[in-house]
């Protein structure tokens, strides 16, 4: 088992070291480098640079040096200051905008996680142990109406719910009091408050996908004789399905954690528009939209991160719950 | 008066499906004595797991038990308990399955779970029906894995499925089956997976259980050859029905139905070396569409279309019987000489 887990980090370090590359790749592609922008930027908005600025940054990012020598003090600021650089467009150094939404990301990420398999589980469960019956196609209805409903729309419905039959503030994930108050037990109600019409947008789109997976995972389980043995044993029914075949139907499940995060940050950009959500999706898309590369490249290497972060999760996970696994 | 354990009775098992009803089980009646063991054969497909199912009351939509009962007799003098009438989900059953029944598959690979260990498995149904301590249960399953003739038990507990051989499962699974005193373990095809070395293990391994346990079993194989060696009564199935009920001697050395003579010879014998194996012609009809009349009719040699309409389930001796409207006239054709 450590032996595994030790085999899994450096495999992580590696994929990292790998992303880095790439991010830093994506940084370098406009043409000029970035400080010619910067410049020509702050000069458009009538501002002038001083010219010893301009030199420390060249020096602090070690501009006109060969590029290994560039990427080199670019991971080792981000590495020792957790300093990312400044976005070209705002002049406010990267890290400052990360750690303001990056939170709220995982936040919004993780509840809608959550949701989906509150909700999901169960319902799959269900219909695989109802099939055919009359709740079974009502769940599949339910399923793909809510796959063909743009997540956006669903976002503007919702959002008219929450204000009109609530009274609640819509948009962003804080009444405006509490924006930028300090964190409280009322603040964070707020936040709770707010967070459930993202979670269920970004669930439902999911949950109809996850529900038809988790239903097949159950079918091809339930007729397993290790199910008969458990029902032979004479155990209540609800235990025989939720102690073999569910905990066996779940394994697939638990490696989706990895890729939700970036699939929920990619995927409801359009949402988190919509809605306003100070997460790390609108950022991205205002940075490609600027060309603000400090800005995109930090984000693709924020989430790339936690991608792998989230698959060795999973695969530590699924180590731990699949005896099967720890063969290989 | 033999000391009845259980008794089945005209017992119907259907299965419900879109395409049509398939009768799996079609009229079975048979007694289990006490401490005794009954074999059932027939070739894979009719009826067998089905009905060893339906025992326990397991049989799961779109199947159905739709009539006969299946009484349960706990002790000699104690009044039978219909498994059939009972509610498939009832604390009632619940109580009877594994702790006065148990049950082993064919499968010893995914009998077990995947995922849980071993002990995890065994101590489960010990503290449902015995009601001993998690460490007291796990003594016992110490104990019943030595027993099985599983060396070092204590660690074989912590183990998973994956880690175990064929027999091995099979052994886990026989003391599983063992752990709550059963008065009847009910073993579907347990050596069907296994190779022939491992075969004549478990089946010594079965009788030296039953000796020392007292319980009665019933036998399901599709290999008669398997019966010879552990049963003392048999039942030959046929597509959902029994055709030949008898005592083992009297199934091997005299049986009366046609089916019964032609699974005999397709028995390999070391007497026999030279000869081919015969094997019964045709196939197992399609259970959705069975035949009219006598139903191995179409694979029968003995076949006369009048006579064989409705074959009796008629008495050949006290104790035997067979489903054949020309019993009388098969005998004096075989033991007329022939060339
Ligand atoms: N779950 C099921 N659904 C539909 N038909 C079934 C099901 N289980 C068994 N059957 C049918 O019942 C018949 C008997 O099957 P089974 O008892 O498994 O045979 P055996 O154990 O003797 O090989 C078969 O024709 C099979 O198709
Ligand atoms: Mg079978």
């Amino acid at each position: 088992m450590v032996k595994f887990i030790i085999r899994r980090l450096v495999t992580a370090a590696v994929t990292i070291w790998a992303i880095s590359v790439v991010s830093f790749v994506i940084i370098q592609l406009p043409p000029g480098d970035f400080l010619t922008s910067y410049e020509a930027n702050l000069r458009q908005m009538g501002e002038n640079v001083p010219e010893e600025q301009l030199e420390a940054m060249r020096e602090r990012y070690g501009l006109g040096e060969p590029i290994v020598t560039q990427y080199y003090k670019w991971v080792k600021a981000i590495l020792l200051h957790g300093d990312f650089g400044r976005s070209m467009e705002s002049g406010v150094p990267v890290s400052v905008l990360l750690w303001d939404r990056l939170p709220l990301t995982v936040l919004v990420g993780l509840s809608s996680i959550l949701f989906v398999w509150v909700v999901a589980i169960p319902i799959g469960v269900y219909s695989a142990t109802h099939q055919y019956s009359l709740m079974d196609h009502v769940f599949t209805f339910l399923g793909f109406l809510g796959l063909a409903i743009p997540n956006f729309l669903l976002a503007l419905v919702l959002m008219w719910v929450a204000w009109s039959e609530f009274g609640q503030s819509v948009g962003g994930l804080y009444s405006p009091e509490y924006k930028a108050a300090p964190w409280s037990m009322a603040k964070f109600l707020d936040l709770l408050s707010h967070l459930w019409i993202p979670m269920v947008i970004v669930g439902t789109s999911w949950t109809a996908g996850l529900i038809r997976t988790m239903r097949a995972n159950m079918l091809d389980e339930l007729n397993q004789p290790y199910v008969e043995t458990g029902r032979a044993k004479g155990l209540r029914e609800w235990r025989v399905v939720w102690k073999y075949p569910v905990r066996v139907a779940l394994n697939p499940f638990i490696s989706t954690v990895g890729y939700a995060l970036p699939q929920i940050v990619g995927g409801v950009v359009i949402t988190a528009v919509v809605l306003n959500l100070p997460t790390l999706g609108p950022l991205l898309v205002r940075a490609l939209l600027a060309q603000d590369m400090f800005m995109a490249g930090a984000i693709v290497m924020i989430l790339s991160v936690l991608t792998v972060i989230g698959t060795l999760i999973s695969d530590i996970l699924l180590a731990i719950l699949d005896p099967r696994i720890r063969l290989e | 008066m033999p000391d009845i354990l259980l008794e089945v009775k005209d017992l119907h098992v259907n299965f419900f499906l879109t395409e049509g009803t398939v009768k799996a089980v079609n009229g079975v009646s048979f007694k289990i004595e006490r401490g005794k063991t009954l074999g059932i054969v027939g070739e894979s497909g009719c009826g067998k797991s089905v009905m060893a199912r339906a025992i326990l009351n397991m049989v799961r939509p779109p199947g159905r038990i739709v009539s006969g009962e299946i009484n349960y007799y706990s002790q000699p003098d104690s009044p039978p308990i219909n498994i059939a009438s009972l509610n498939r989900n009832s604390a009632q059953v619940r109580r009877i399955r594994w702790g006065e029944i148990a049950m082993i598959f064919q499968e010893p690979m995914t009998s077990l779970s995947p995922v849980h260990t071993i002990s995890n498995q065994m101590i489960e149904p010990i503290q449902l029906h015995l009601n001993l301590s998690k460490q007291a249960a796990k003594n016992h399953a110490v104990e019943l894995l030595a027993r099985v003739g599983l060396p070092n038990p204590e660690q074989l507990l912590t183990r998973y499925r994956h880690e175990l051989s064929g027999g091995m499962r099979q052994r886990v699974m026989i003391a599983m089956a063992l752990s709550c005193n059963p008065k009847l373990l009910i073993a579907d095809e347990p050596t069907t997976a296994v190779d022939v070395t491992t075969q004549a293990q478990i089946l010594n391994l079965m009788r030296g259980l039953q000796d020392e346990f007292g319980m009665a079993i019933m036998f399901i194989t599709h290999a008669l050859g398997v019966i010879a060696e552990i049963a003392d009564d048999v039942v030959v199935m046929y597509l959902g029905e029994e055709v030949e009920v008898a005592d083992v001697d009297t199934i091997f050395h005299d049986p009366s139905h046609p089916y019964t003579q032609a699974l005999l010879r397709s028995i390999p014998r070391p007497d026999m070396k030279l000869k081919r194996l015969e094997t019964i012609k045709g196939n197992v009809p399609d259970p959705m569409h069975l035949p009219q009349g006598c139903k191995y009719h179409p694979r029968c040699r003995y076949y006369i279309p009048t006579r064989c309409a409705n074959p009796p389930f008629e008495r050949v001796s006290s104790e035997h019987r067979a489903r054949c409207a020309r019993i009388h006239d098969i005998k004096e054709q075989l033991s007329e000489p022939t060339s």
